[in-house]
């Protein structure tokens, strides 16, 4: 089979032939370029028509029946989701707000809690308030320091020995003056006052071999009672370092 | 050859620019593209019969193209939009084909 343009050239007279040649050859006329303005305008149609933006939407071409289900979807998507967000908004409001308190709650109780232990507030609550008769000093530091770990162990949350607030840097020694309580010493007789569970401490000061036994070995008198209000006024001075 | 320069711009611009087409345009763009494309074969088949005319290519070519959106459009108002698009694509598709057969036979007498 031959081509029009390959008989063109073997035969040039060829009328058929020859006529759409002449008809593509390039003649611009006026109504040549009108026609070259028509096929430029279906060009762009056909190209608008066939390469669209969004082509990859594939809901573009769906049928009515589809895209109602996709919307129904859609729709029971988004319910789904708004509850869910509902829910976890009203879940993060309780949590912050829960947390909030829960927190200054929290600081407020440790705050309280590193001011008792630290002395620098007055503390009332029920207690132990002991008395130990020693007129013959027989009683030393020793016997003291063993007392406060007691009380401690036994959850003195505040100790008071002699006139001074015992503290964690609380230090006992003895002198010529008696027992020394952060250097100033205890006037007689000595007396301890411990806020905390009081049925606790006095079983602490009680037990065999303890701090009543060691007390009264020694030929001085130990004198223990329970009160339900007692108070430690003494505070030792805030420090800020 | 200035049509074949003519389509070819035209879709180089479409590709390039790609301008939005707007929506009221939208239904009649496929219409207008089978429209244009009847007028085409009908001027080729012209072509081929050697009785091509250009004021009867152009004037084919803007008339198929605005009679056929304007069917669409009533079509539309008539709430008869889909079946008259079917209805103008479906003519339109048989005077192509016609066309093309006659194309066919002056070319490769078959």
């Amino acid at each position: 089979m031959t081509t029009p343009a390959e008989e063109v050239v073997t035969s040039p007279p060829e009328p058929t032939s020859g006529a759409l040649l002449a008809q593509l050859a390039f003649r611009p006329s006026r109504p040549h370029l009108f026609i070259g303005l028509l096929f430029l305008v279906l060009g762009l149609l056909v190209t608008l028509a066939v390469v669209r933006p969004g082509e990859e939407e594939p809901w573009r071409n769906a049928r009515t029946e589809d895209l109602v289900q996709i919307l129904d979807d859609l729709g029971a998507r988004q319910e789904r989701l708004e509850a869910e967000s509902l829910r976890l908004t009203g879940l993060q409001r309780d949590l912050e707000a829960g947390s909030t308190a829960d927190a200054v709650a929290e600081a407020n109780r440790r705050l309280g809690a590193l001011q008792v232990l630290t002395g620098t507030t007055p503390v009332t609550g029920p207690g132990i308030s002991i008395v130990i008769t020693d007129p013959e000093g027989a009683v030393d530091s020793a016997v003291l320091l063993d007392a406060v770990q007691e009380l401690r162990d036994a959850g003195a949350e505040a100790i008071q020995a002699g006139s001074t607030r015992v503290v964690v840097s609380t230090w006992f020694a003895d002198s010529d003056q008696g027992v020394l309580v952060d250097g100033r010493p205890v006037e007689a007789p000595i007396r301890l006052v411990a806020i905390g569970d009081p049925d606790t401490m006095a079983a602490a000061m009680s037990i065999p071999g303890g701090v009543a036994d060691s007390v009264r070995t020694r030929g001085a008198d130990f004198a223990a009672s329970t009160a339900q209000a007692l108070s430690i006024s003494v505070t030792v001075p805030e420090t800020t370092n | 050859m200035i049509a074949i320069i003519g389509l070819l711009v035209g879709v180089a611009v479409g590709i390039l620019w790609h301008p939005l087409v707007p929506l009221w345009l939208q239904p009649y763009l496929p219409i207008a593209i089978v429209a244009a494309l009847d007028a085409v074969f009908g001027g080729f088949r012209a072509l081929m019969e050697k009785r091509f005319d250009d004021r009867i290519f152009v004037v084919s070519f803007l008339s198929n193209v605005i009679i056929a959106a304007f069917l669409v459009y009533l079509g539309d108002q008539l709430g008869v939009g889909a079946q008259m698009s079917t209805g103008v694509v479906v003519v339109l598709a048989m005077r192509i084909f016609a066309n093309a057969a006659a194309i066919r036979r002056i070319l490769f007498r078959a």
